[in-house]
Protein backbone atom coordinates (compact mmCIF):
# COMPACT_ATOMS: atom_id res chain seq x y z
CA UNK A 1 0.00 0.00 0.00
CA UNK A 2 3.20 2.77 0.59
CA UNK A 3 4.73 1.74 -2.44
CA UNK A 4 1.35 2.06 -4.49
CA UNK A 5 0.72 5.46 -2.65
CA UNK A 6 4.37 6.46 -3.37
CA UNK A 7 4.11 5.85 -7.15
CA UNK A 8 0.36 7.64 -7.17
CA UNK A 9 2.28 10.71 -5.93
CA UNK A 10 5.25 10.52 -7.58
CA UNK A 11 2.98 10.21 -10.88
CA UNK A 12 0.74 12.80 -9.86
CA UNK A 13 4.27 14.95 -9.32
CA UNK A 14 5.07 13.95 -12.89
CA UNK A 15 1.67 14.94 -14.82
CA UNK A 16 1.47 18.65 -13.06
CA UNK A 17 5.11 19.61 -14.01
CA UNK A 18 4.06 18.03 -17.31
CA UNK A 19 1.38 20.51 -17.05
CA UNK A 20 3.45 23.61 -16.41
CA UNK A 21 6.08 23.89 -18.96
CA UNK A 22 9.05 25.49 -18.23
CA UNK A 23 9.41 28.54 -20.23
CA UNK A 24 12.82 28.97 -19.50
CA UNK A 25 13.70 26.20 -21.61
CA UNK A 26 10.69 26.02 -23.52
CA UNK A 27 12.42 26.29 -27.57
CA UNK A 28 9.35 28.86 -28.63
CA UNK A 29 10.78 30.95 -25.75
CA UNK A 30 13.79 33.41 -25.71
CA UNK A 31 14.76 34.45 -22.49
CA UNK A 32 15.85 37.90 -23.02
CA UNK A 33 18.49 39.37 -20.16
CA UNK A 34 17.84 42.52 -18.98
CA UNK A 35 19.38 45.80 -18.53
CA UNK A 36 19.50 48.72 -20.00
CA UNK A 37 18.53 49.55 -23.90
CA UNK A 38 21.66 49.31 -25.75
CA UNK A 39 20.23 50.00 -28.97
CA UNK A 40 21.22 53.79 -29.82
CA UNK A 41 18.17 54.14 -32.35
CA UNK A 42 15.85 53.04 -29.01
CA UNK A 43 13.16 55.77 -27.80
CA UNK A 44 14.49 54.57 -24.54
CA UNK A 45 18.06 54.59 -25.08
CA UNK A 46 20.02 55.43 -21.87
CA UNK A 47 16.56 56.04 -20.29
CA UNK A 48 16.04 53.02 -18.40
CA UNK A 49 16.75 48.81 -18.04
CA UNK A 50 14.27 45.95 -17.55
CA UNK A 51 14.82 42.69 -15.71
CA UNK A 52 15.18 39.35 -17.74
CA UNK A 53 11.94 38.22 -19.30
CA UNK A 54 10.50 35.19 -21.74
CA UNK A 55 8.92 36.37 -25.12
CA UNK A 56 7.83 34.28 -28.05
CA UNK A 57 10.25 33.74 -30.60
CA UNK A 58 7.25 33.56 -32.97
CA UNK A 59 4.32 35.76 -33.43
CA UNK A 60 1.28 33.32 -32.78
CA UNK A 61 0.16 30.99 -35.11
CA UNK A 62 -3.27 30.62 -35.93
CA UNK A 63 -2.78 26.00 -35.14
CA UNK A 64 -1.40 27.97 -31.86
CA UNK A 65 -4.81 29.98 -31.82
CA UNK A 66 -6.74 27.79 -33.00
CA UNK A 67 -5.79 25.10 -30.23
CA UNK A 68 -6.65 27.72 -27.31
CA UNK A 69 -9.01 29.44 -28.59
CA UNK A 70 -11.57 26.47 -31.14
CA UNK A 71 -11.88 29.23 -33.80
CA UNK A 72 -9.75 30.90 -36.24
CA UNK A 73 -10.45 34.60 -37.07
CA UNK A 74 -7.65 35.12 -39.49
CA UNK A 75 -8.60 36.18 -43.46
CA UNK A 76 -5.86 34.58 -44.75
CA UNK A 77 -5.51 31.20 -43.95
CA UNK A 78 -2.73 28.61 -42.65
CA UNK A 79 -1.01 26.72 -39.68
CA UNK A 80 1.72 28.54 -39.61
CA UNK A 81 0.53 31.58 -40.94
CA UNK A 82 0.59 34.28 -38.06
CA UNK A 83 -3.02 34.38 -36.29
CA UNK A 84 -4.90 38.16 -37.41
CA UNK A 85 -7.94 40.18 -37.10
CA UNK A 86 -7.98 40.19 -33.37
CA UNK A 87 -8.54 42.20 -30.76
CA UNK A 88 -6.74 43.17 -27.80
CA UNK A 89 -9.28 41.54 -25.80
CA UNK A 90 -9.05 38.21 -28.05
CA UNK A 91 -5.48 38.77 -27.37
CA UNK A 92 -6.04 39.61 -23.85
CA UNK A 93 -8.73 36.33 -23.42
CA UNK A 94 -6.10 34.25 -25.82
CA UNK A 95 -3.38 34.22 -22.47
CA UNK A 96 -5.58 33.67 -20.07
CA UNK A 97 -6.31 30.63 -21.69
CA UNK A 98 -3.22 29.20 -22.69
CA UNK A 99 -1.97 30.27 -19.05
CA UNK A 100 -5.19 28.09 -17.92
CA UNK A 101 -4.48 25.42 -20.08
CA UNK A 102 -0.83 24.50 -19.32
CA UNK A 103 -1.95 25.32 -15.70
CA UNK A 104 0.01 28.46 -15.52
CA UNK A 105 -2.23 31.31 -12.86
CA UNK A 106 -3.84 33.73 -15.70
CA UNK A 107 -1.99 37.48 -15.88
CA UNK A 108 -5.08 39.24 -16.74
CA UNK A 109 -8.72 39.12 -15.03
CA UNK A 110 -11.46 39.96 -18.35
CA UNK A 111 -14.25 41.49 -17.30
CA UNK A 112 -16.71 41.60 -20.34
CA UNK A 113 -19.56 43.20 -18.45
CA UNK A 114 -18.02 46.19 -17.08
CA UNK A 115 -17.44 48.92 -19.10
CA UNK A 116 -13.68 50.13 -18.38
CA UNK A 117 -14.24 53.42 -16.75
CA UNK A 118 -10.44 54.57 -17.86
CA UNK A 119 -11.29 53.95 -21.40
CA UNK A 120 -12.41 57.24 -23.49
CA UNK A 121 -12.17 55.90 -26.95
CA UNK A 122 -14.68 57.19 -29.45
CA UNK A 123 -13.82 53.68 -31.57
CA UNK A 124 -13.57 51.00 -28.98
CA UNK A 125 -17.33 49.08 -29.25
CA UNK A 126 -16.19 46.71 -26.80
CA UNK A 127 -14.86 49.00 -23.57
CA UNK A 128 -14.17 45.38 -21.44
CA UNK A 129 -12.49 45.96 -18.41
CA UNK A 130 -8.79 44.39 -17.74
CA UNK A 131 -6.72 44.30 -15.12
CA UNK A 132 -3.43 42.87 -14.57
CA UNK A 133 -2.56 40.10 -11.52
CA UNK A 134 1.26 40.80 -11.73
CA UNK A 135 2.28 37.87 -9.25
CA UNK A 136 0.68 35.66 -12.24
CA UNK A 137 2.76 33.31 -13.93
CA UNK A 138 0.48 33.06 -17.03
CA UNK A 139 0.97 34.26 -20.46
CA UNK A 140 0.58 37.97 -21.24
CA UNK A 141 0.97 40.66 -24.15
CA UNK A 142 4.70 41.97 -23.87
CA UNK A 143 4.92 45.83 -22.61
CA UNK A 144 5.71 48.62 -25.07
CA UNK A 145 9.07 48.77 -23.30
CA UNK A 146 9.82 44.84 -23.46
CA UNK A 147 8.78 44.90 -27.26
CA UNK A 148 11.36 47.44 -28.29
CA UNK A 149 13.84 46.13 -25.84
CA UNK A 150 13.41 43.11 -28.06
CA UNK A 151 12.99 44.20 -30.82
CA UNK A 152 16.00 46.46 -30.69
CA UNK A 153 18.41 43.12 -30.13
CA UNK A 154 18.56 43.87 -25.99
CA UNK A 155 21.98 43.11 -24.72
CA UNK A 156 23.28 41.53 -27.91
CA UNK A 157 21.79 44.88 -30.17
CA UNK A 158 23.91 45.88 -33.21
CA UNK A 159 21.41 49.32 -33.63
CA UNK A 160 19.90 48.39 -36.42
CA UNK A 161 16.85 50.00 -37.76
CA UNK A 162 14.48 46.96 -38.30
CA UNK A 163 14.50 43.93 -35.78
CA UNK A 164 17.63 41.97 -36.90
CA UNK A 165 19.26 43.98 -40.22
CA UNK A 166 19.42 47.89 -41.61
CA UNK A 167 18.12 46.10 -44.47
CA UNK A 168 14.16 45.39 -44.60
CA UNK A 169 14.08 42.93 -47.00
CA UNK A 170 16.18 40.74 -44.84
CA UNK A 171 14.16 40.64 -41.93
CA UNK A 172 10.87 41.94 -43.07
CA UNK A 173 7.17 40.99 -45.03
CA UNK A 174 5.83 44.67 -45.53
CA UNK A 175 3.73 46.42 -48.50
CA UNK A 176 6.47 46.05 -51.16
CA UNK A 177 7.53 42.65 -50.77
CA UNK A 178 4.38 40.99 -49.10
CA UNK A 179 2.77 39.61 -52.57
CA UNK A 180 3.42 37.74 -55.91
CA UNK A 181 5.67 40.94 -57.41
CA UNK A 182 8.23 43.27 -55.53
CA UNK A 183 6.27 46.22 -55.70
CA UNK A 184 7.61 49.89 -56.09
CA UNK A 185 6.28 53.53 -56.10
CA UNK A 186 3.82 54.62 -53.83
CA UNK A 187 1.58 52.97 -51.28
CA UNK A 188 -1.86 52.13 -52.73
CA UNK A 189 -4.36 49.60 -51.36
CA UNK A 190 -5.57 48.34 -54.79
CA UNK A 191 -2.29 47.63 -55.94
CA UNK A 192 -1.74 45.34 -52.86
CA UNK A 193 -4.72 43.94 -53.09
CA UNK A 194 -4.39 43.26 -56.90
CA UNK A 195 -0.95 41.74 -55.75
CA UNK A 196 -2.74 39.52 -53.19
CA UNK A 197 0.15 40.53 -50.47
CA UNK A 198 -0.42 38.81 -47.21
CA UNK A 199 0.75 37.41 -44.44
CA UNK A 200 3.78 34.74 -44.61
CA UNK A 201 4.79 31.86 -42.67
CA UNK A 202 6.35 32.74 -39.38
CA UNK A 203 10.00 32.87 -39.18
CA UNK A 204 10.77 32.58 -42.85
CA UNK A 205 12.94 35.65 -42.64
CA UNK A 206 16.12 36.80 -40.77
CA UNK A 207 15.69 36.28 -37.15
CA UNK A 208 17.15 39.41 -35.19
CA UNK A 209 20.51 39.67 -32.51
CA UNK A 210 17.82 38.02 -29.54
CA UNK A 211 16.72 35.13 -32.30
CA UNK A 212 13.22 36.54 -32.64
CA UNK A 213 11.72 36.34 -36.07
CA UNK A 214 9.28 38.85 -37.66
CA UNK A 215 9.53 41.67 -34.81
CA UNK A 216 9.47 43.76 -37.75
CA UNK A 217 6.03 43.31 -40.13
CA UNK A 218 4.08 40.47 -41.16
CA UNK A 219 1.36 41.26 -38.28
CA UNK A 220 1.97 44.18 -36.13
CA UNK A 221 2.04 43.07 -32.64
CA UNK A 222 -0.74 43.93 -29.81
CA UNK A 223 1.56 45.40 -26.50
CA UNK A 224 -0.12 45.72 -23.07
CA UNK A 225 0.06 49.26 -22.59
CA UNK A 226 -2.16 52.43 -22.88
CA UNK A 227 -0.40 54.21 -26.07
CA UNK A 228 0.98 57.22 -24.54
CA UNK A 229 2.65 60.42 -26.28
CA UNK A 230 2.28 64.15 -25.86
CA UNK A 231 -0.90 64.61 -27.75
CA UNK A 232 -2.47 61.28 -26.84
CA UNK A 233 -3.86 60.56 -23.16
CA UNK A 234 -3.91 57.00 -21.59
CA UNK A 235 -6.84 55.66 -21.85
CA UNK A 236 -7.90 56.32 -26.06
CA UNK A 237 -5.87 53.12 -27.60
CA UNK A 238 -3.34 50.26 -27.00
CA UNK A 239 0.03 49.78 -28.18
CA UNK A 240 0.82 47.72 -30.62
CA UNK A 241 4.09 47.55 -32.54
CA UNK A 242 6.38 46.07 -35.52
CA UNK A 243 4.39 47.01 -38.44
CA UNK A 244 2.61 44.22 -40.58
CA UNK A 245 2.74 43.37 -44.04
CA UNK A 246 0.23 46.02 -45.18
CA UNK A 247 2.09 49.00 -43.74
CA UNK A 248 5.31 51.25 -44.99
CA UNK A 249 8.80 50.72 -43.76
CA UNK A 250 8.41 53.06 -41.00
CA UNK A 251 5.76 50.99 -39.39
CA UNK A 252 8.43 48.41 -39.30
CA UNK A 253 11.46 49.86 -37.22
CA UNK A 254 12.09 48.92 -33.84
CA UNK A 255 11.64 52.62 -32.36
CA UNK A 256 8.64 53.39 -34.34
CA UNK A 257 5.71 53.69 -32.02
CA UNK A 258 1.67 53.00 -33.21
CA UNK A 259 -1.27 52.50 -31.87
CA UNK A 260 -5.14 51.03 -32.63
CA UNK A 261 -8.30 51.41 -30.10
CA UNK A 262 -8.30 48.36 -28.18
CA UNK A 263 -11.41 46.62 -30.43
CA UNK A 264 -9.57 47.37 -34.08
CA UNK A 265 -9.48 44.41 -35.88
CA UNK A 266 -7.51 44.00 -39.52
CA UNK A 267 -5.95 41.81 -41.20
CA UNK A 268 -2.06 42.94 -40.05
CA UNK A 269 -3.21 42.71 -36.55
CA UNK A 270 -1.60 39.65 -34.41
CA UNK A 271 0.19 39.02 -31.36
CA UNK A 272 3.13 37.47 -29.89
CA UNK A 273 3.06 36.45 -26.44
CA UNK A 274 5.58 37.09 -23.56
CA UNK A 275 5.92 36.16 -19.70
CA UNK A 276 7.88 36.88 -16.58
CA UNK A 277 10.28 34.61 -14.92
CA UNK B 1 8.83 65.93 -30.46
CA UNK B 2 9.25 65.50 -26.56
CA UNK B 3 9.82 61.89 -25.40
CA UNK B 4 7.86 61.22 -22.09
CA UNK B 5 9.28 58.70 -19.92
CA UNK B 6 7.50 56.75 -17.45
CA UNK B 7 8.90 53.53 -15.23
CA UNK B 8 6.76 51.73 -12.82
CA UNK B 9 6.34 48.55 -11.97
CA UNK B 10 9.71 47.87 -10.57
CA UNK B 11 11.23 48.84 -13.81
CA UNK B 12 9.53 46.65 -15.99
CA UNK B 13 6.47 48.88 -17.39
CA UNK B 14 7.86 51.97 -19.87
CA UNK B 15 5.18 54.49 -21.15
CA UNK B 16 6.21 56.44 -23.96
CA UNK B 17 6.05 59.79 -25.41
CA UNK B 18 8.17 59.61 -28.78
CA UNK B 19 5.36 60.71 -31.46
CA UNK B 20 3.54 57.81 -33.12
CA UNK B 21 2.78 60.09 -36.26
CA UNK B 22 -0.09 58.48 -38.57
CA UNK B 23 1.17 58.41 -42.52
CA UNK B 24 -1.88 58.46 -43.29
CA UNK B 25 -3.53 56.17 -47.01
CA UNK B 26 -4.88 60.17 -47.27
CA UNK B 27 -2.93 61.32 -50.38
CA UNK B 28 -2.06 57.56 -51.33
CA UNK B 29 -5.69 57.26 -51.18
CA UNK B 30 -6.00 59.69 -53.56
CA UNK B 31 -3.79 58.05 -56.24
CA UNK B 32 -4.46 57.92 -60.25
CA UNK B 33 -4.47 56.60 -63.75
CA UNK B 34 -1.29 57.08 -66.22
CA UNK B 35 0.11 60.09 -66.73
CA UNK B 36 0.44 61.27 -70.40
CA UNK B 37 3.55 63.74 -71.39
CA UNK B 38 5.30 66.61 -69.66
CA UNK B 39 3.29 68.65 -72.13
CA UNK B 40 -0.29 71.34 -71.53
CA UNK B 41 -2.42 70.30 -71.05
CA UNK B 42 -1.46 67.31 -69.75
CA UNK B 43 -3.77 64.55 -70.28
CA UNK B 44 -4.03 61.49 -68.03
CA UNK B 45 -6.48 59.47 -69.89
CA UNK B 46 -7.61 55.78 -70.10
CA UNK B 47 -7.00 54.02 -73.48
CA UNK B 48 -8.78 51.30 -72.27
CA UNK B 49 -12.14 50.14 -73.87
CA UNK B 50 -14.95 49.53 -71.72
CA UNK B 51 -15.05 46.30 -69.48
CA UNK B 52 -11.15 46.27 -69.88
CA UNK B 53 -9.64 46.69 -66.37
CA UNK B 54 -8.33 50.69 -65.86
CA UNK B 55 -4.60 51.34 -64.47
CA UNK B 56 -5.67 52.55 -61.08
CA UNK B 57 -3.43 55.22 -59.48
CA UNK B 58 -1.12 58.50 -59.99
CA UNK B 59 -0.22 61.81 -58.68
CA UNK B 60 2.08 65.00 -59.15
CA UNK B 61 2.78 68.00 -59.59
CA UNK B 62 1.60 70.24 -62.48
CA UNK B 63 1.81 74.39 -62.93
CA UNK B 64 2.92 74.09 -58.99
CA UNK B 65 -0.52 72.66 -58.32
CA UNK B 66 -0.55 69.03 -56.43
CA UNK B 67 -2.95 66.71 -58.45
CA UNK B 68 -4.05 63.68 -58.51
CA UNK B 69 -6.24 60.75 -59.81
CA UNK B 70 -7.15 57.08 -57.80
CA UNK B 71 -9.33 54.60 -59.19
CA UNK B 72 -11.12 51.68 -57.90
CA UNK B 73 -9.43 48.36 -57.68
CA UNK B 74 -11.82 46.40 -60.96
CA UNK B 75 -12.56 49.70 -62.27
CA UNK B 76 -13.61 49.60 -65.49
CA UNK B 77 -14.85 52.25 -68.31
CA UNK B 78 -13.38 55.25 -69.75
CA UNK B 79 -11.71 57.99 -67.94
CA UNK B 80 -9.76 60.58 -68.88
CA UNK B 81 -7.98 62.89 -66.33
CA UNK B 82 -6.71 66.37 -68.20
CA UNK B 83 -4.16 69.39 -66.26
CA UNK B 84 -4.95 72.37 -67.73
CA UNK B 85 -3.14 75.66 -67.72
CA UNK B 86 -2.64 76.78 -64.14
CA UNK B 87 -5.01 75.08 -61.73
CA UNK B 88 -7.09 74.60 -64.43
CA UNK B 89 -8.12 70.26 -64.68
CA UNK B 90 -11.09 68.32 -66.15
CA UNK B 91 -12.04 65.11 -65.92
CA UNK B 92 -14.24 63.17 -68.31
CA UNK B 93 -15.86 59.57 -67.92
CA UNK B 94 -18.92 57.03 -69.62
CA UNK B 95 -19.57 53.88 -69.05
CA UNK B 96 -17.36 53.67 -65.36
CA UNK B 97 -18.11 51.09 -63.01
CA UNK B 98 -16.75 51.56 -59.83
CA UNK B 99 -14.93 54.73 -57.98
CA UNK B 100 -12.73 57.30 -58.97
CA UNK B 101 -11.31 60.93 -57.44
CA UNK B 102 -9.27 62.98 -59.07
CA UNK B 103 -8.29 66.72 -58.07
CA UNK B 104 -5.88 69.76 -58.15
CA UNK B 105 -4.64 71.76 -54.94
CA UNK B 106 -1.93 71.99 -53.02
CA UNK B 107 0.72 69.47 -51.45
CA UNK B 108 -0.16 70.26 -47.78
CA UNK B 109 -3.50 71.26 -46.27
CA UNK B 110 -4.21 74.51 -44.47
CA UNK B 111 -7.08 75.14 -41.76
CA UNK B 112 -6.94 78.95 -42.84
CA UNK B 113 -6.84 78.45 -46.41
CA UNK B 114 -9.16 79.98 -48.67
CA UNK B 115 -10.03 78.43 -51.57
CA UNK B 116 -11.26 79.78 -54.68
CA UNK B 117 -12.21 78.03 -57.44
CA UNK B 118 -14.63 78.19 -61.06
CA UNK B 119 -16.37 74.73 -61.36
CA UNK B 120 -16.73 76.03 -65.63
CA UNK B 121 -18.52 72.52 -66.68
CA UNK B 122 -20.65 70.08 -64.55
CA UNK B 123 -22.49 66.79 -65.20
CA UNK B 124 -22.39 64.00 -62.96
CA UNK B 125 -24.66 60.91 -63.51
CA UNK B 126 -23.87 58.58 -60.65
CA UNK B 127 -23.12 58.81 -57.05
CA UNK B 128 -20.54 61.30 -56.31
CA UNK B 129 -19.53 64.97 -55.46
CA UNK B 130 -16.98 67.79 -56.22
CA UNK B 131 -15.66 69.64 -53.17
CA UNK B 132 -12.86 70.37 -51.10
CA UNK B 133 -11.04 67.49 -49.66
CA UNK B 134 -7.82 66.56 -47.59
CA UNK B 135 -6.56 64.63 -44.55
CA UNK B 136 -5.09 65.62 -41.22
CA UNK B 137 -3.35 63.61 -38.72
CA UNK B 138 -3.23 63.25 -34.71
CA UNK B 139 -6.06 62.79 -35.51
CA UNK B 140 -6.16 60.85 -38.88
CA UNK B 141 -8.79 62.62 -40.30
CA UNK B 142 -10.47 62.67 -43.93
CA UNK B 143 -12.34 65.95 -44.70
CA UNK B 144 -14.57 67.11 -47.11
CA UNK B 145 -16.29 70.39 -48.37
CA UNK B 146 -19.35 69.30 -50.71
CA UNK B 147 -20.25 72.05 -53.37
CA UNK B 148 -21.57 70.00 -56.05
CA UNK B 149 -22.74 66.82 -56.44
CA UNK B 150 -24.19 63.81 -58.80
CA UNK B 151 -27.21 61.59 -58.23
CA UNK B 152 -27.71 62.00 -54.11
CA UNK B 153 -26.48 64.35 -51.60
CA UNK B 154 -23.31 63.54 -49.75
CA UNK B 155 -24.85 63.13 -46.28
CA UNK B 156 -24.64 60.91 -43.29
CA UNK B 157 -27.24 59.57 -40.24
CA UNK B 158 -25.29 61.51 -37.67
CA UNK B 159 -25.75 65.60 -38.32
CA UNK B 160 -24.09 67.44 -35.82
CA UNK B 161 -25.16 70.68 -37.18
CA UNK B 162 -24.95 73.65 -39.88
CA UNK B 163 -22.62 76.41 -40.63
CA UNK B 164 -23.72 79.47 -42.82
CA UNK B 165 -20.49 80.63 -45.46
CA UNK B 166 -19.35 82.05 -48.71
CA UNK B 167 -23.15 82.69 -49.87
CA UNK B 168 -24.43 79.04 -48.84
CA UNK B 169 -25.45 77.19 -45.51
CA UNK B 170 -23.73 73.67 -45.17
CA UNK B 171 -25.38 70.66 -43.08
CA UNK B 172 -22.44 69.43 -40.79
CA UNK B 173 -22.21 65.54 -41.40
CA UNK B 174 -19.51 62.95 -39.50
CA UNK B 175 -18.88 59.01 -40.10
CA UNK B 176 -16.75 56.22 -39.23
CA UNK B 177 -14.44 54.49 -41.57
CA UNK B 178 -13.84 51.41 -39.05
CA UNK B 179 -10.44 48.76 -39.65
CA UNK B 180 -9.58 50.49 -43.03
CA UNK B 181 -6.24 49.51 -44.93
CA UNK B 182 -3.70 52.56 -45.05
CA UNK B 183 0.07 52.63 -45.53
CA UNK B 184 0.15 52.55 -41.17
CA UNK B 185 -1.64 49.46 -41.86
CA UNK B 186 -5.42 49.17 -40.96
CA UNK B 187 -7.00 51.95 -38.86
CA UNK B 188 -10.03 53.31 -37.93
CA UNK B 189 -11.26 57.16 -38.61
CA UNK B 190 -13.56 59.57 -39.15
CA UNK B 191 -14.49 61.45 -41.56
CA UNK B 192 -16.11 65.26 -40.97
CA UNK B 193 -17.61 66.73 -43.95
CA UNK B 194 -19.86 70.20 -44.81
CA UNK B 195 -22.39 69.87 -47.51
CA UNK B 196 -24.25 72.75 -48.99
CA UNK B 197 -28.39 72.65 -48.48
CA UNK B 198 -28.41 73.17 -52.04
CA UNK B 199 -25.55 72.81 -55.09
CA UNK B 200 -23.67 75.62 -56.03
CA UNK B 201 -23.68 77.23 -59.18
CA UNK B 202 -21.85 76.63 -62.30
CA UNK B 203 -19.64 78.84 -64.09
CA UNK B 204 -19.05 81.34 -61.20
CA UNK B 205 -15.79 82.12 -59.34
CA UNK B 206 -16.79 80.88 -55.90
CA UNK B 207 -14.54 80.98 -52.50
CA UNK B 208 -14.63 78.25 -49.65
CA UNK B 209 -13.82 80.05 -46.62
CA UNK B 210 -11.75 76.38 -45.07
CA UNK B 211 -11.52 78.39 -41.75
CA UNK B 212 -15.03 78.48 -41.11
CA UNK B 213 -15.57 75.13 -41.66
CA UNK B 214 -12.68 73.90 -39.28
CA UNK B 215 -14.38 76.39 -36.72
CA UNK B 216 -17.95 74.90 -37.28
CA UNK B 217 -16.20 71.68 -36.89
CA UNK B 218 -15.01 72.20 -33.70
CA UNK B 219 -18.08 73.58 -31.98
CA UNK B 220 -20.25 70.34 -33.17
CA UNK B 221 -17.11 67.75 -31.02
CA UNK B 222 -15.84 67.21 -34.48
CA UNK B 223 -11.80 68.98 -34.39
CA UNK B 224 -10.01 68.00 -37.18
CA UNK B 225 -6.17 66.96 -36.28
CA UNK B 226 -3.57 68.91 -35.64
CA UNK B 227 -1.32 68.02 -38.70
CA UNK B 228 -2.74 69.29 -41.67
CA UNK B 229 0.71 68.62 -43.72
CA UNK B 230 -1.58 65.77 -45.93
CA UNK B 231 -2.44 67.16 -49.61
CA UNK B 232 -5.91 69.23 -49.76
CA UNK B 233 -7.41 69.02 -53.84
CA UNK B 234 -10.36 70.45 -55.50
CA UNK B 235 -12.22 66.90 -56.11
CA UNK B 236 -13.95 65.50 -58.24
CA UNK B 237 -15.28 61.59 -56.92
CA UNK B 238 -17.76 59.73 -58.99
CA UNK B 239 -19.10 56.00 -58.10
CA UNK B 240 -21.08 53.44 -59.57
CA UNK B 241 -22.63 51.19 -62.00
CA UNK B 242 -22.42 52.38 -65.76
CA UNK B 243 -21.65 55.93 -64.45
CA UNK B 244 -20.64 59.15 -66.89
CA UNK B 245 -19.57 62.93 -66.57
CA UNK B 246 -17.63 65.83 -66.95
CA UNK B 247 -15.93 68.73 -65.07
CA UNK B 248 -13.98 71.35 -66.34
CA UNK B 249 -12.87 73.25 -63.15
CA UNK B 250 -10.07 75.82 -62.14
CA UNK B 251 -8.85 76.31 -58.20
CA UNK B 252 -6.64 78.89 -57.57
Amino acid sequence: MKIFLIIISLAITLLVACKQINHSEDPNFVRVQGGAYTNTQSNLYGKGSLPDFLIGKNEVTQKEWTAIMGNNPSKFKGDSLPVETVNWYDCVDYCNKRSIKEGLKPYYTLNKNTKDPINKSEFDSLKFTVTVNADANGYRLPTEAEWEYAAGGGQKSKSYKYSGSNNIEEVAWYWKNSGDKSLTGTWNWSILEKNRCQTKAVGSKKPNELGLFDMSGNVREWCEDWYQDDETAAGIKRTQRGGGWIGGENRCECSNRHSFEASGKGADQGLRVCKGI
Amino acid sequence: MNKKLLLAKATRKVAFGAAAIIVLAGSSMLTSCKKGAEAKPEEVPNESAPAKAVQSYQSGTNNGYFWSLWKSDGATGTCTYTNGSNGNYSISWSGFNGNFTCGKGWSAGSKTRTVNYNCGSFSMNGGGSFAYYGWTRSPLIEYYVNEKWGGSRPASSDRRGSVSTDGGTYDIYTALRTNAPSIDGTQTFRQVFSTRTSQAPTAQNRSITFANHVNAWASAGLPIGSDISPSAILLTESYGTGTSGYVNASVW
